[in-house]
């Protein structure tokens, strides 16, 4: 067994009420060095331990520690303790909270875990709030990203006003935080579909500007991952309120089409890809009618240089229909007459 | 050092290596002076994913030890993604290989222990480096082993690319990885190319390559059952002169069943590793490789110089024009874009060349737009300079048009002053509207197809088109940006 607890022999529950004390130490300890350092040793422990690393502790062990992790606060000052710690420990905090989260429920309840998130929601806040220091949203954005694996945490955190901070935090400087924050995102509107639809219905206008900024964003990656987040989520079944708004929306056509306008193809693809909903939708609005036929020229020569010869798949046919459509589409000069004689 | 977020903080330098995706580059931090290696990625590229490569570059940005180049940064220029990285100044174990094997033992054993801390490292985490080979070990002066181009390298540059479309060399490749039977790369497959990779620091040349063709060695590689066909597929006799303890080592590495080959944590405490370490071993390692790359970074001049014909040849001028094709979408943002060594001269055009304030262009749009037009000028110069053989005289002079085109770039008051032109534009659009008049002639039709884009050419019949292409229809803002990108990329094809 290991080292740590022949030399500090402890129980599960005096181990785990040690680490809190020690975390909170983090703080306002007049040696952070040394705090720092207990910690460490503590977590380190705990880390081999509950995710099986240790082969030579048995699993009872990483079971009661696991339980007692789940009864004191422990959970929320490892989070809290995140920002003092250094890249190495922070990694062990992961690998804690991922192997509490991977345990199977127990007899029809829900993991201990969870529970415990639930009774005190103050840790997901705080994880929600991790990328407000870019240096933790590496952390915290994969313990989120595993917690909202579960329907209730998920829940949780969406509703809660930090989500909107997730539209803000992809815009900063540093790439991995773009990369981690824009999947964290990814991962807020796409799990638990129902989930997300329902928080859409009451969301809607919202949600549509916010999203609609990043896909006009100047970063190349995250102008088309929230592009295609947004086609993503446009084409869940239980988002289908959703879609129906967004294909009404003039606004939003006119995005899409400055997709389609800008120079690098795949920007262009992720537009086709939006541009087929509006198509699609049947009785369209007359709002969206016009554009559409005021742009008809526009369209059947985007759909000129429209290079798809490398693609596969069903989007042949879906430009074939969406060009057929506008063919059918009347030409500007009547529409012109059309409202001049109104 | 802070992390690098914006192209500003660099100054490019000349290319040093390229791959299936992208360039390598030698690079300044302009605030410190400090050498890195920026890897140049198109995002914009057809097989590149970005939500991989988004991936890698986290799992990158983790990895943190003396043995794996260090991670600086990421730049999103455009559809240019920039992945700095240290840069390692003694040259690739590969390009060390080539003055010979190496006979110390010593030597050999510092260096497979160096890789081994750096795999052991990448699989305490789950990480796997995919990709293990000389190319890809590089080597610091100091005597510093460091492992490179895993993960979002080895998708993007090396020549094995997952997606499988070229299958490079295969000499490294572990038996299981070209069958394919354990559904992908695994741990021990480092094991298996970092034997690899010690064979050939004591043969020169990695197991089967002084026999076989990369195809045939995939074919026999795949063929191994048994830990001592690989014994017989190889020249084994050269390694009769090492000691025995290194011969074990390797053996152990070749184990030919991925679940019986050692991990990376059994191989450092192998009495091979253990018995040479020593203090005397680093500044061992140290002299050998300042040796090897003394020789190796002469003849790399040489041929430096060799393969730049043209000094200041347009394609060399890479710190300014790294990337044009981007500026076009991010012209809001060119203050953010340009680094400050070219933003000084714009600012400084603003008032005082232009002795009037033209109607209907501010100075700042005036300046957006020149720079504009001299990115096409580039672009076409460059992409002639691509598609055709030019003389250098024919390039010189193609380039000292552009640079007469750009100082035209001037408006100009119409007689009765109530209309400004730039003067270039002008001329530009009198000669087309000519050649479009010409193309109802027989021999005119001629001219105008050898000047004018085929889509331009064609529009022009079109009564419906030209018209709403001649401005007559009011276009909203969308419209206009759809056009503009199709009239470019129309004639991007001609």
């Amino acid at each position: 067994m290991s080292f740590l607890f022949k030399r500090i022999p402890k129980t599960p529950a005096e181990f785990v009420r040690v680490l809190e004390e020690l975390l909170i130490k983090l703080d306002s300890s007049g040696d952070p060095k040394k705090a720092l350092e207990d910690v460490n040793r503590y977590l380190r422990q705990l880390k081999l331990v509950i995710s099986g690393e240790d082969t030579s502790s048995p699993l009872e062990l990483a079971h009661l520690l696991a339980n007692e992790l789940c009864h004191l606060e422990c959970l929320y000052y490892m989070v809290l303790g995140l920002r003092k710690m250094d890249f190495d420990l922070r990694k062990d905090v992961v690998s804690v909270f991922s192997a509490l989260l991977k345990k199977p429920n127990g007899n029809g309840l829900e993991k201990p875990v969870v529970q415990a998130l639930l009774l005190q929601p103050e840790t997901l806040v705080l994880l929600m709030r991790g990328p407000e220091h870019e240096e933790l949203a590496l952390s915290c954005g994969k313990i989120l990203r595993e917690c909202i694996l579960n329907e209730q945490l998920h829940a949780y955190v969406l509703y809660l006003p930090y989500f909107w901070s997730y539209f803000e935090y992809p815009q900063r400087q540093q790439f991995e935080t773009i990369a981690e924050t824009v999947q964290t995102l990814e991962a807020l509107l796409t799990r638990n579909p129902r989930l997300v639809g329902q928080f859409l219905v009451s969301n809607r206008e919202h949600f549509l500007v916010r999203i609609n900024s990043l896909v006009q964003s100047d970063n190349y990656v995250l102008k088309r991952r929230s592009a295609r987040l947004l086609c993503d989520i446009l084409l869940q079944k239980s988002c289908q309120a959703f879609l129906f708004e967004y294909t009404d929306d003039p606004t939003s056509l006119k995005i899409v089409m400055m997709l389609l306008s800008d120079k690098l193809r795949n920007v262009n693809l992720e537009g086709f890809q939006l541009l087929r909903l509006f198509f699609a939708k049947p009785k369209k609005t007359q709002k969206i009618f016009d554009i559409f036929v005021k742009n008809k020229e526009n369209f059947l020569r985007f759909f000129d240089n429209f290079d798809i010869s490398d693609l596969g798949g069903s989007i042949y046919e879906e430009r074939d229909f969406i060009v057929n459509e506008i063919r059918k589409l009347p030409n500007i000069e009547r529409v012109e007459m059309a409202t001049q004689s109104n | 050092m802070s992390r690098i977020t914006s192209p500003a903080q660099l100054q490019i330098c000349e290319e040093v290596g390229r791959g299936g995706f992208g360039v390598v580059y030698r690079a300044l931090v302009v605030e410190s002076g400090k050498e890195v290696a920026v890897k140049e990625i198109d995002l914009d590229h057809e097989l590149a994913d970005i939500y991989e490569v988004s991936r890698e570059i986290q799992i990158l940005s983790e990895c943190r030890l003396p043995n794996i180049t260090a991670y600086l940064g990421c730049v999103v220029n455009g559809s240019k993604l920039w992945v700095v990285m240290e840069f390692v100044d003694g040259g690739l174990l590969y390009d060390l290989l080539h003055e010979g094997p190496i006979t110390d033992e010593r030597l050999i054993a510092d260096i497979a222990k160096q890789i081994l801390l750096a795999l052991d490292y990448l699989h305490n985490q789950g990480k796997i480096h995919r990709d293990l080979k000389s190319q890809n070990i590089l080597l610091t002066l100091d005597g510093r082993v460091k492992l490179t181009d895993f993960g979002v390298s080895t998708q993007l540059f090396s020549s094995y690319s997952r997606r499988n479309t070229t299958v490079g060399t295969p000499y490294w490749m572990a038996p299981e990885i070209i069958v394919n039977s354990s559904g992908g790369h695994n741990l021990q497959a480092d094991i298996w190319s970092l034997g690899c990779c010690v064979f050939e620091m004591c043969t020169g040349k990695p197991p089967l390559q002084d026999r076989y063709s990369p195809m045939q060695a995939l074919r026999i590689i795949s063929g191994f059952e048994k830990d001592s066909d690989f014994w017989n597929a190889v020249d084994s006799e050269s390694l009769a002169v090492f000691l025995p303890s290194l011969r074990d080592f390797l053996n152990q590495c070749m184990t030919v069943d991925p679940a019986k080959r050692p991990t990376a944590k059994f191989l450092l405490n192998h009495e091979f590793i253990k018995s040479q370490e020593g203090s005397g071993v680093h500044s061992l390692l140290q002299k050998f490789i300042a040796a090897r790359t003394g020789q190796h970074i002469k003849t790399d001049l040489s041929k430096f110089h060799k393969t730049r014909p043209l000094a200041d040849d347009h394609r060399n001028t890479k710190t300014i024009q790294f990337d044009f094709s981007t500026i076009k979408e991010d012209n809001r943002d060119l203050s953010v874009l340009t680094p400050p060594s070219l933003r000084q001269p714009l600012d400084r055009l603003d008032s005082p060349s232009y002795p009037y304030t033209p109607k209907g262009y501010s100075a700042q749009k005036l300046q957006l737009m020149k720079s504009e037009y001299q990115k096409i000028l580039d672009k076409s110069l460059f992409k002639l300079d691509q598609r055709t053989k030019l003389l250098p005289y024919q390039h010189s002079q193609l380039a000292s048009l552009n640079d007469q085109m750009l100082n035209l770039f001037v408006p100009v008051q119409s007689l009765d002053n109530a209309q400004t032109k730039l003067l270039v534009g002008q001329h530009i659009k009198n000669i087309l509207k000519e050649l479009s008049k010409k193309q109802a002639e027989l021999n005119g039709s001629h001219l105008s197809r050898s000047f004018l884009p085929s889509s331009l050419a064609a529009n022009s019949n079109d009564k419906k088109v030209s018209r709403s292409s001649s401005g007559n229809l009011p276009m909203d803002e969308v419209e206009r940006s759809l056009l503009s990108s199709w009239i470019e990329s129309s004639s991007r094809r001609s």
